[in-house]
């Protein structure tokens, strides 16, 4: 089976962009491919026959499909971006949430924010309810 | 038995209705108690309260690894804390096992202890077939990925030194804890073992309990971990 250059080009791209993502990213550079993508489109708005050209340099017969294909590699690009995004704030709520549950116990042991013996059950004040 | 050295951290949520029994238990014993409420939207944290425990509560519901982890973050703040139990909450365990599980701590013969309920016949009471055979799927799945020749992937009484605890540090809030906490013990190459314990599924804790579709929620959380 021969390939075509496209075939070549997309699985490579596919690849580039894994070891991107688990390996090389950061916010910064997430950015710049963000904006290269942006203008790449802005580009092709302007010139249509371009991505036609282009298309058929690789093997790919229309332009169009060009456009498809990169959009796709866009959009996984950006989910990527999103998913790590939303990790980062649930981590920050974690932290958050474990900060204030650690430092305002409902109950405390006998010595106020800090763990001790809490086997008292006598003159420990507080919402101690029988 | 009991002293500041041993710290049983207890998550719950919306566990009203059985968390005092489960807790008089542990304090009858002498345990120094933790229990994380995990934003129950019942009375749960005011239950366990009146039993004179320690009682954190989460202000939003982050899940069960999440808050075993703030347990274990809270009886670490103490130098004294030599030994970290996980127990849960909703009465499947047995308070008088935890002995079990701090003996060989305590003769440093492992740096974690792993309840298990395969271990011997009789460890699991009134368990479903379908439950039983997925338990026994995850379990395989866990020795060809970790490596760990363990007979109970998924069960939630264990015991942690405290320097092996502090070197697991729970991430993942949900359910994948379990995974993860394995995980860590053979990439950290700790000393486990695993000892024999009773689960008790009572029609409460069975229809509070997991579905069994979460494993496929658990086995995401885990490829999705290391996307940071």
């Amino acid at each position: 089976m021969t390939f075509l250059p496209s075939q070549i080009i997309l699985i490579l791209a596919i690849l580039l962009f894994i070891l991107y993502v688990f390996r090389v990213r950061t916010l910064l550079m997430d950015r710049m491919i963000y904006m290269f993508l942006v203008s790449g489109g802005i580009i092709c708005i302007l010139f249509p026959d371009l991505s036609t050209a282009i298309a058929n340099m690789v093997g790919i017969g229309r332009g169009a499909d060009l456009i498809f294909y990169l959009f796709v590699i866009f959009s996984l690009f950006n989910h990527v971006g999103l998913v790590s995004h939303v990790k980062r704030l649930e981590r920050q709520l974690t932290d958050l949430t474990r900060a204030i549950a650690v430092g305002q116990p409902l109950r405390a042991g006998p010595e106020a924010g800090g763990p001790s013996d809490s086997r008292s059950h006598h003159g420990s004040a507080g919402a101690r309810r029988g | 038995m009991g002293s500041t050295e041993t710290w049983v951290v207890v998550p719950a949520y919306n566990e009203g209705p059985v968390i005092k029994a489960v807790l008089y238990q542990l304090v009858e014993l002498g345990y120094n108690v933790v229990v994380v409420d995990d934003g129950s939207s019942d009375d749960t944290a005011l239950q366990a309260a009146s039993t004179g425990v320690v009682v954190l509560q989460h202000a939003c519901n982050l899940g069960q690894g999440a808050a075993i982890q703030t347990g274990i973050a809270y009886a670490l703040r103490s130098p004294d804390t030599r030994y970290i139990v996980t127990f849960d909450s909703d009465g499947q365990h047995s308070a008088q096992e935890i002995e079990r599980l701090i003996e060989p701590l305590r003769a440093g013969q492992a740096d974690v202890i792993l309840g298990s309920r395969f271990r011997h016949p009789g460890g699991v009471v009134n368990i479903t077939p379908q439950k039983r055979l997925l338990l026994k799927l995850a379990t395989l799945f866990t020795r060809l990925t970790t490596g760990l020749q363990v007979t109970d992937t998924h069960n939630g009484l264990r015991a942690f030194s405290a320097a092996a605890a502090a070197r697991i540090t729970i991430q993942q809030n949900r359910m994948a804890h379990a995974s993860e906490i394995l995980a860590k013990i053979a990439e950290q190459k700790l000393r486990y073992a695993e000892v024999p314990i009773t689960v008790t599924y009572t029609a409460y804790s069975v229809a509070k309990g997991q579905a069994m579709v979460n494993s496929i929620n658990i086995v995401w959380d885990m490829m999705t971990g290391k996307l940071r």
